[in-house]
């Protein structure tokens, strides 16, 4: 009898011990790490670039793995490609990999693995990103078509007065859907001068990015001429704008004034891939776990882009004059008249646009 | 078919429905015989008793009083008869009544409670009730029973009860649901005294917002339920409350570390020996202070607390008529609130109220019960890394029916209407605020009979429901069957189809849901399933369950039930999305793009129970191995809540002087909850500056990619929970009752959630003893 409690009294606890094991197994051990690739194929720029990572399967936490260097780093000995193509017409164009220094932030990586190459994208050709790993015969595939650059109807010309203070016609960001395009991205940048108690000048820029603007039916391509679609319209009436300065300019200690002495915008536009990865790929989680790739054996995209900006924008003197005089404003110390024309920066070129945004987040960086 | 002809025919049914009783009862009033009609009431209180005997001495002709009380005698001798009523645990009662020629005679009779050991009422009771039913996916509660299960606090609490059912998976005590053999929350329906309650349980997992004390009984049907109830594809939870004591003022007061309840009953117009006629109500009321409290006798609760506040309030007042019948007018409202500071933010409401009768007019032996409800829940949550939400669920049900009994022959027929408006309100990705109001109504008609044989019981059954929005009218046949192999032994089957139209915005994927959004029906849902066409977007689902069931004499119960659903039509949020919706597009899969998709799915399992109960003690040991499978066009998986093994043991003990000690235990032990694992953590493009440029300087945010949905397990589950109280009796039913308990005796460690970035790991309660007092007078 004593025998057989005691195979009962086994048997049991044989069952219940694995309820005792109370760890949690993160990742499935057999997990392999995934290529993370984003890529852009940009119709206003020839020089195109991808970013390659990869991510890491460590059951660890996450905070102490980013600091590892080699824990998000792809096997630098890659062969990345882009094909050209049309029809029969195949071209090849290799990618060489720059290491870029990696601004502060969450991955203290000391530098960035971007693969890049000029190209001058042609909307009628497709593009083909082809990355193979010379030591397991990987291969990472996308295709994707360009897109052409948002029409802007308005603001177009530079260094003018715009009337911001007319509430029945207010300044306008007017721009027409273009082919394949069906995200826009607006941003409007604010260049001013601070002038503290101590004489320094410290030029600055603060920018507002408008809600995106999806578009589900964009005008058909054709390659004899521009088909242009609907047109959008962003207002910026004179409380809408003073409003965007509240919100994006901040208070400073030991400031005397400001001074403005332009606005600038730029439109982008996205295709339909990056539609689909800010559209699901955000956290606004609406109970969505999946994020959008177009990566054939890797997660992240490739897409096409494009963009068109203006600088110079020149508010009206009555919005100069009730700058100061607004109650969200005020406290920014504008003065009423502009800053000095002789140190405008030069018309802003197409070509330029990418030094400009490198030139505005130079000055925003901490010292 | 168009809904005006739906309708058409409709009321051609109802009015024929409603001709049959007066059609048989003129048949069956002979020359030479009446018949005798009546409802069978507690003296003290005026509670309807059940399971009556009601015989005519003499004769071997008798009825059983159903749950209303009611009873019906037919082919009663022409003459002066004496009615004997007997029921386990009341005095017998004798009454001469004076049987006339083709006449109906009406009485209302009142049993006196007898000084017997209760226990021997309780399961007596129990097993006249399980020898007139089909007992099978069926489980009956009752104030009683509840109170064997260790709560936190001092009164047992709903909630609790439920989870220690076969059958049935709780998620957590934390913000934990209720799924019943394979069904979420979305498809258990809860009817409160007729009322759809559409969220029976409190954010804390512990707490239902019902008061026990004010429960007549919870009908648990898990599967395969009847042709009486409808609308949801995977089980119903029936409540009823009682009235207020009908003779006697009467309180009860709680106060424990938890939280408090005060209720309050008693006549407005008394009862009296010589009439029926009588009005009582009750109040009730109870709430929580955990948020005051927790932080002093908890001080080792994690960094979350237990910020969780409550407030319910019940009313109800019932007008009994001299013959008997019934009229009783009820209001809830109920309060909810989760503030984990500077994360979950929710709140909750419910506020409802409505009308019943319960009439068998005279000369008519049919019994009608009409009732009327209204009910608005509303819900809004917030939390950093979501939109806020917010949900309302607006309902209204009308129903009408009839019950028509014979000696072996009972039928019941109904014809309802619900109302239903649904607000999904949420900010979507591009900051606009989408609001969706959607409006339906459903229109049923159902007959359900029950043919009693000796060896058989029979209940055929038809539920015919009318999904207006969507011009559907789905038949739902529904059949049970029994068996007697022995006197306590019984073969049961049962098998039905169910429908219903009602989602929810959560995806089976969270594992924690503390807020789900409404929608009654929904538009943007997959044209094709797996290549077929769907018209009518409606979920669907069959059930069948066959079991034995043993209830002997000597008060054990056993009980093995092996289930299937083939939840074969669901429509659930679409985690796939990866595409803007623009109706159906070739070029577009639907299951990447539609909001919400169709699923297919299967639960099975079998069930074990083994309940016994003496004198002095009892046992309850519940034992579910359960298989749950969803599968839409791009996944199979299993859903969260698929717990393959749960095993729930209590035991409850009274001793000392007058057994005043109690001693309550209970152990469940349940194999992990699946969970998604992860795939990997990378870097990702950042587009906040408001350009696609890929700064080849900037920083990513940090991403996760998610392994196969569910691919992992979480540990194993369980927990020891004890309690011990003491009552003094008093004078006058008076008693003053003090409790202690202590959840998660030995301290497990279960998890509660588990942060894939840090790794940090929040579990559920930890140890918790509470202690209060109950006074009743």
């Amino acid at each position: 009898m004593k025998i057989k409690l005691y195979i009962v009294g086994a048997i049991t606890l044989m069952l219940l011990s694995p309820a005792c094991n109370n760890d949690i197994s993160l990742f499935n051990p057999d997990q392999e790490k995934s290529y993370v690739v984003f890529g852009l194929i940009n119709s206003t720029d020839s020089l195109q670039q991808v970013k390659i990572r990869m991510t890491s399967v460590t059951d660890a936490p996450i905070t102490d793995l980013m600091s590892d260097t080699s824990e998000f780093s792809a096997n630098p000995k890659l062969d990345v490609s882009i094909q050209e193509w049309q029809k029969d017409y195949c071209a090849t164009f290799h990618l060489d990999r720059v290491l870029y220094p990696k601004e502060p932030g969450i991955f203290f990586n000391a530098r960035n693995d971007i693969y890049q190459t000029m190209i001058s994208p042609y909307p009628d050709m497709a593009y083909k990103l082809i990355i193979r790993n010379p030591d397991n015969g990987d291969l990472i595939t996308s295709k994707i078509d360009p897109v052409q650059e948002p029409k802007l109807g308005s603001p177009t010309w530079p260094w003018v007065r715009y009337n911001f203070s007319n509430e029945g016609d207010p300044f306008d960001i007017r721009f027409n859907e273009v082919p394949r395009v069906h995200i826009y991205l607006i941003r409007f940048i604010i260049r001013y001068m601070e002038v503290y108690e101590n004489g320094d000048h410290i030029k600055q820029a603060s920018s507002f990015v408008h809600l995106p603007q999806y578009v589900d039916d964009p005008p058909e391509y054709s390659p004899i001429h521009l088909n242009l679609g609907n047109e959008h319209n962003q207002h910026m009436t004179k409380r809408y704008t003073y409003n965007v300065f509240d919100q994006i300019i901040p208070d400073r200690p030991n400031l005397s004034y400001r001074q403005l002495i332009c606005f600038e915008i730029a439109v982008w536009g996205g295709d339909q891939n990056l539609r689909n990865y800010v559209e699901f790929g955000i956290k606004f989680s609406d109970n969505r776990k999946q994020s959008f790739t177009n990566i054939v054996n890797g997660i992240g995209f490739f897409a096409a882009c494009s963009h068109v900006g203006c600088t110079g924008i020149l508010p009206d003197q009555d919005f100069m004059d009730s700058l100061p005089l607004y109650p969200r404003t005020s406290r920014l110390k504008f003065r009423t008249e502009l800053y000095k024309t002789d140190q405008l920066p030069g018309l802003l070129l197409k070509d330029d646009f990418f030094s400009l945004i490198q030139d505005i987040r130079n000055e925003q960086q901490p010292d | 078919m168009n809904s005006s002809r739906i309708k058409y025919c409709l009321l051609i049914l109802l009015v024929a429905f409603s001709c049959l009783p007066l059609h048989s009862q003129t048949e069956e009033r002979g020359e030479t015989w009446g018949e005798i009609k009546g409802y069978v009431y507690e003296n003290e209180t005026g509670y309807v008793i059940p399971i009556a005997s009601v015989g005519i001495a003499g004769t071997t002709q008798g009825a059983i009083s159903n749950e209303y009380g009611f009873f019906v005698i037919r082919k009663v001798p022409v003459g002066s008869q004496i009615l004997v009523v007997r029921c386990i645990g009341y005095e017998e009662f004798r009454q001469t009544v004076n049987v006339h020629m083709a006449q109906l005679e009406s009485v209302v009779i009142k049993l006196t409670k007898r000084t017997v050991e209760l226990k021997e009422a309780i399961i007596s009771g129990d097993r006249r009730r399980w020898e007139r039913m089909t007992p099978v996916g069926t489980q009956r509660m009752t104030a009683e029973s509840m109170s064997r299960t260790p709560t936190l606090g001092v009164q047992s609490d709903l909630a609790q009860v439920l989870q220690t059912l076969p059958g049935v998976i709780f998620s957590g005590d934390r913000g934990g649901q209720l799924y019943v053999r394979g069904g979420a929350p979305i498809h258990n329906k809860v009817l409160l005294d007729g009322m759809t309650v559409i969220n029976p349980f409190h954010s804390i997992g512990f707490m239902s917002v019902f008061d026990t004390e004010v429960l007549q009984s919870v009908d648990v049907y898990s599967a395969a339920y009847g042709a009486q109830y409808g609308g949801r594809v995977s089980s119903i939870m029936d409540i009823r409350t009682r009235p207020g004591n009908r003779t006697t003022m009467r309180g009860t007061a709680s106060q424990s570390n938890i939280g408090f309840g005060l209720l309050l009953e008693g006549p407005l117009k008394k009862m009296t020996d010589s009439t029926a006629g009588s009005i009582s109500y009750i109040l009730s009321t109870k709430g929580s202070i955990l948020q005051a409290t927790a932080p002093v006798i908890y001080p080792w609760l994690d960094s979350l607390g237990l910020p969780y506040r409550y407030n319910d309030f019940y009313g109800k007042i019932s007008f009994m008529e001299k013959n008997g019948n019934l009229f009783d007018v009820f209001g809830l409202h109920y309060t909810d609130a989760v503030n984990y500071k500077s994360a979950i933010n929710s709140q909750w409401s419910t506020t409802g109220g409505g009308f019943g009768f319960v009439i068998s007019p005279t000369q008519s032996n049919t019994l009608f019960v009409n009732r009327l409800a209204m009910s608005r829940y509303a819900a809004a949550f917030d939390d950093p890394s979501t939109t806020p939400k917010s949900t309302i669920y607006d309902n209204l049900d009308m129903s009408i029916k009839g019950i028509h009994m014979h000696n072996r022959f009972e039928l019941v027929w109904a014809a309802e209407f619900s109302a239903i408006h649904t607000r999904y309100s949420y900010i979507r990705y591009d900051a606009m605020h989408v609001t969706n109001d959607l409006y339906t109504s459903d229109a049923i008609v159902l007959f359900q009979g029950k043919i009693l044989w000796p060896k058989w019981i029979l209940e055929p059954g038809i539920h015919m429901r009318i999904y207006s929005a969507i011009f559907n009218l789905m038949p739902e046949p529904r059949l049970k069957a029994r068996y007697n192999i022995s006197d306590n032994l019984s073969l049961n089957l049962a098998a039905g189809l169910y429908s219903q139209n009602l989602t929810a915005t959560s995806a089976e994927q969270d594992v924690v849901s503390v807020f789900q959004g409404y929608n009654t029906g929904v538009e943007t849902v997959q044209d094709y399933f797996r290549g077929q066409r769907i018209y009518k977007p409606t979920q669907q689902a069959w059930h069948a369950v066959a079991g034995l069931s043993w209830f002997d004499k000597h008060n054990l119960k056993l009980s093995v039930e092996t289930y299937v659903k083939d939840f074969y039509r669901l429509i659930n949020n679409n985690p796939h999305q990866i595409y803007n919706y623009l109706g159906y597009d070739p070029d577009f899969p639907e299951y990447l793009s539609s909001p919400y998709i169709y699923e297919t799915g299967w639960s099975y399992g079998i069930d074990f129970l083994l309940d016994y109960s003496e004198t002095n003690w009892s046992v309850w040991a519940a034992y579910s191995y359960a298989y749950v499978i969803r599968e839409d066009e791009f996944v199979k998986y299993v859903p969260h809540f698929d717990r393959r093994h749960n095993l729930n043991l209590l035991g409850n003990y009274r001793f000392g002087k007058d057994r005043g000690w109690t001693v309550k235990g209970r152990f469940q032990i349940g194999s992990g909850f699946p969970f998604t694992q992860n795939a990997g953590f990378y870097e990702e493009f950042k587009n906040e500056d408001g350009t696609f440029w890929l700064d080849p300087y900037s920083q990513g945010d940090l991403a996760i990619l998610y392994g196969p949905i569910n691919g992992g397990r979480l540990p194993a589950y369980h927990r020891l929970d004890l309690s011990l109280s003491r009552i003094w009796k008093f004078l006058q039913g008076r008693q003053l009752e003090l409790a202690a308990s202590i959840l998660n005796l030995y301290n497990r460690q279960n998890v509660f959630y588990f942060d894939r970035v840090t790794q940090t790991r929040v579990n559920q309660l930890p140890i918790m003893p509470s202690f209060g007092a109950v006074l009743k007078f």
